[in-house]
């Protein structure tokens, strides 16, 4: 059996410590809390974790500047969790280094899924290549912002994804170049909506080519590798 | 307004013209006492009558010219609680009306703030609290009563969610970008149709307009949300009209009475309270719809259709079509 993950979360609510430990723990991980970075620091400095669950509103630090500071030691993948309804915390939490963000009240599930997400996501990379899949990405003749579900054509035209788009293509993003297969996709693409249905993976293509004009006879972008799923060919690189 | 300063201006010249042609005529009539013999300039007195009439017209400008501004900032004020302050200047009383009227601009700023602050905090503070109580039902032993809690909790963080994105859509500004309809259209459709909705997107239209990609992704989302919700399918197609996109929405439900047409943009109105409870709408979902289309520079309207159901019509300036 392995070893289960350690999560530290960090929150100045006392109960919500406590029953996200409980929560965490009843579900295959162990967990400690922390009351502000303060505190954090010191668990941080005396153990090893897996993640750290970091509430943006603490009481006497901001959470982006504990964020921030982290960052500046420690390479620990962090989930931010912060008010509803204010978008510019998601770029902003993103751009100073947190893997994921989710917004209060959550669904424990949501929670759940986005933190196996990025443990999968960042076992084995540091935070600064980590961070550079924050920025903004070119491939072909788009743009693609991470923090926002759309895409950016040449001619600097907005082209909004729906989740199911959005998860696709950055699984591609992320493989850039390499064989994916359709189990393979469907590993990376599910997680975070735990409600919704799955299209299955060659609807969900078909549907992403539409929208990056691809054409479906011959696409440029997303190949069809016979027998074995498929293959983003495009060069991707990440601007300074 | 408008039609307001234009009668005044009528009305300041009217009595100027009738001021000055007093005075002549008594000029004159006192020339014919003094004088003897009345004399008949029929020349000068049309060349006279001419300056009369001009110099009236002129100064009725010019007293009214400060109205006109007046009446234009109102106007203003109608669509941007944040425009620029009315310039204190010209005739007391129309430097009073200016004065006067700048600081119901900053009264009816500061009541709007307070409002929609006051709702975003009460909102704020209770996502705390909902994420503890969301926590602790997972400790319910019972199936049955956790699903039920669960599903309170979620009408809950509707509420909430709504609440934060209506005071958002009263008094953020977003930034704006160029965006293609057709593909947000698509996007919002195709959510639907994963969550397991009717949804579908009929015809394209190739639009480009200047907005904000996650405020128009809400109002579209709430607006195809409640056809599913109330009309049980939504049927979504998009056309381009001269300078403007025209996005129709519309669901096979059982339409709207007047009575509820006129009110379903109110905050917080909800068209039947038993249905509501069991679509769990918080009543703010078309009146964040309006508050975002308009401060996009667009209209929405509802009818019933002939052929039954109801249509939602949203309009969008095209970009570049300023």
């Amino acid at each position: 059996m392995t070893v289960p993950p350690r999560i530290l979360v960090v929150d100045d609510d006392a109960d919500i410590r406590t029953l996200l430990g409980e929560y965490l723990r009843g579900h295959g991980f162990e967990a400690e809390g922390a009351c502000d970075g303060a505190s954090m620091r010191e668990r941080l400095r005396r153990a090893e974790f897996d993640l750290v669950v970091l509430d943006l509103t603490l009481p006497l630090e901001d959470g982006l500047d504990v964020c921030r500071d982290l960052r500046t030691r420690s390479d620990v993948p962090v989930i931010m969790l912060t008010a509803r309804g204010a978008p510019i915390d998601r770029s902003v939490g993103l751009e100073i280094g947190a893997d994921d963000y989710v917004a209060k009240p959550f669904e424990p599930r949501e929670l759940l899924a986005r933190i196996r997400a990025v443990l999968r996501r960042t076992t084995g990379k540091s935070s600064a290549v980590r961070r550079e899949a924050t920025r903004h990405i070119r491939f072909a003749a788009w743009t693609f912002d991470p923090t926002a579900r759309h895409i950016v054509n040449a001619a600097g035209v907005i082209v909004a994804l729906s989740g199911s788009e959005f998860r696709l293509l950055r699984a591609f993003l992320e493989h850039p170049r390499q064989v994916l297969s359709r189990d393979r996709l469907l590993a990376l693409t599910s997680g975070s909506d735990v409600d919704a249905f799955d299209r299955s993976i060659d609807l969900q293509v078909s549907r992403l080519r539409q929208k990056l004009r691809d054409d479906a006879k011959a696409p440029l972008l997303i190949k069809t590798i016979r027998s074995e799923g498929y293959m983003l060919a495009c060069h991707v690189t990440v601007p300074a | 307004m408008t039609r307001f300063v234009q009668s005044m201006t009528v009305r300041v010249f009217v009595i100027l013209v009738l001021g000055i042609l007093f005075a002549i005529a008594g000029t004159l009539h006192a020339t014919a006492i003094f004088h003897g013999p009345p004399f008949r300039p029929t020349l000068q007195l049309s060349v006279l009558g001419v300056c009369t009439l001009s110099l009236a017209f002129i100064t009725a400008r010019m007293v009214t010219r400060p109205l006109r501004g007046l009446a234009g900032a109102a106007m203003r004020l109608g669509r941007d609680i944040d425009a620029a302050p009315l310039p204190v200047t010209g005739p007391t009383e129309v430097k009073d009306a200016s004065m006067a009227f700048n600081a119901m601009q900053r009264r009816i700023r500061a009541n709007v703030s307070e409002r929609t602050g006051m709702l975003a905090a009460i909102t704020h503070d209770l996502q705390t609290p909902v994420t503890r109580l969301r926590l602790r039902v997972e400790k319910v032993e019972d199936d049955d009563l956790r699903a039920r809690l669960i599903g309170d909790l979620a009408s809950m963080s509707d509420m909430i969610r709504d609440g934060l994105e209506w005071a958002r859509s009263i008094d953020v500004a977003e930034p704006l970008g160029r965006l293609d309809l057709d593909a947000l259209l698509d996007s919002v459709c195709s959510d639907a149709q994963d969550a397991g909705h009717d949804v579908v997107l009929h015809e394209e239209s190739a639009a480009i307009v200047l907005g904000s990609v996650s405020a128009l992704r809400r109002c579209f989302t709430n607006v195809i949300d409640n056809a599913v919700a109330y009309g049980g399918r939504a049927d979504v197609s998009c056309v381009v009209d001269g300078v403007r996109a025209i996005v129709r929405v519309r669901d096979s439900g059982p339409g709207l009475s007047d009575h509820q047409l006129g009110s379903v943009f109110d905050p917080f109105y909800r068209v039947e309270a038993s249905r509501s409870r069991a679509t769990g709408g918080t009543g703010l979902g078309l009146t964040i719809t309006r508050n975002i289309v308009v401060r996009h520079g667009g209209t929405v309207s509802l009818r019933n259709r002939a052929e039954g159901g109801l249509e939602v019509m949203l309009d969008l300036p095209l970009a570049g079509a300023e």
